[in-house]
């Protein structure tokens, strides 16, 4: 199987380029994922570098351009790829090495929304209770891993990444404004009003489409619009 | 040109115009297509009607407002520079009320 692979070292390169790798058929089993083809690349040739740590889809550490779509390897089936298989790190984010990304602005966008329950009453008995729709109203928007597959698919991430929050901040954002127990929400709402933090998002939704876990940031700044005008009304 | 701007009320101004003016147009293209005014001055009488008079002075502030929140929304999304970009916020606004004054102007001669 023949792959076309990201290299970039910084400290070495004057500028990016694509190496040729062919993997041996006889080494890829039914049922591969990409990530344990570049394992064995790696083995071939060790300066390959790459994020990699659960291989099942739940830390969200091998975000990559996957013959153009974002996606993590570890959940990306081999068998279903055309050849050559072109890996690319996330765009939109500086590279450090080879498929390996600066994270950092990423997780600044997500770090600005506070992601954490901001609840000054006395801490009750018990815990704070909710009703189970309360709780559903959480559903797909607290199982996001921060892959940052949507964020760097994102066009209005890519023109304007230190002022536009981007997709997974925002989900993040809806996860906090929508739960019960939180008492910031009307803070939480104007910090996100403005031209810029939202409202750059203009319903492209390359988010929803390729974001590994299903969930559907899209819709999520949709409730966030739709909450805005509940409450300025 | 940043940090309260409006982005809700930019959002909200946008959708409603577009509401209004896709009405508009419907209900224009169907007046034009069904009951199309025999002349130049037949014209000139329908439109000089009040309520038609309002409505296209309406039209014409929803597609000015919508064009300035799409316009403005193109230049904040590609132009980096804070110069250029005030400049360049500024020649649209510029031109917008240009086609104001103009737009008002013909309508108003109208009536």
């Amino acid at each position: 199987m023949r792959f076309r692979i990201y290299r970039y070292d910084p400290e070495r390169d004057s500028a990016p380029r694509m190496q040729d790798y062919e993997l041996d058929d006889a080494l890829i089993e039914p049922g591969m994922m990409l990530l344990d083809a570049l394992l064995l690349l790696k083995a071939q040739d060790d300066s390959l570098s790459f994020r990699r740590s659960c291989g099942e889809g739940v830390c969200g550490s091998d975000g990559m351009n996957i013959n153009g779509r974002n996606g993590l390897a570890c959940i990306t089936p081999l068998a279903g790829l055309s050849e050559p298989v072109t890996v690319r790190p996330l765009p939109g984010l500086p590279v450090i090495r080879d498929l390996v990304v600066d994270m950092g602005p990423f997780y600044r966008q997500y770090r600005s929304i506070r992601p954490w329950l901001q609840n000054d009453e006395p801490v009750p008995e018990v815990e704070r209770r909710q009703t189970p729709a309360e709780r559903a109203r959480l559903d797909g928007l607290y199982e996001c891993i921060l892959c940052a597959c949507c964020s760097t698919a994102c066009p209005s991430f890519w023109w304007n990444p230190e002022r536009f929050l981007g997709p997974a901040a925002l989900l993040a954002a809806a996860r906090w404004i929508e739960d019960s127990r939180d008492r910031a929400t009307e803070a939480r709402l104007d910090d996100l009003d403005g031209p810029w933090r939202l409202f750059r998002c203009h319903t492209i939704m390359n988010c929803t489409e390729v974001c590994p876990k299903g969930l559907d940031p899209s819709g999520a700044i949709a409730r966030i619009r739709r909450r805005m005008l509940r409450e300025a009304l | 040109m940043s940090r309260r701007a409006s982005g809700l009320r930019a959002w909200a101004v946008q959708r409603l115009s577009a509401l209004y003016l896709a009405l508009f147009v419907l209900l224009l293209t169907g007046k034009l297509l069904l009951a199309p005014p025999a002349d130049a001055a037949a014209w000139r009488a329908w439109v000089a009607r009040p309520a038609v008079n309002t409505a296209f002075g309406l039209a014409l502030a929803a597609l000015l407002l919508h064009a300035w929140v799409g316009v403005r929304d193109v230049i904040l999304d590609y132009v980096h520079s804070p110069a250029l970009r005030l400049a360049l916020l500024a020649l649209v606004l510029l031109a917008l009320a240009a086609f104001a004054w103009w737009g008002l102007r013909i309508l108003v001669g109208l009536t």
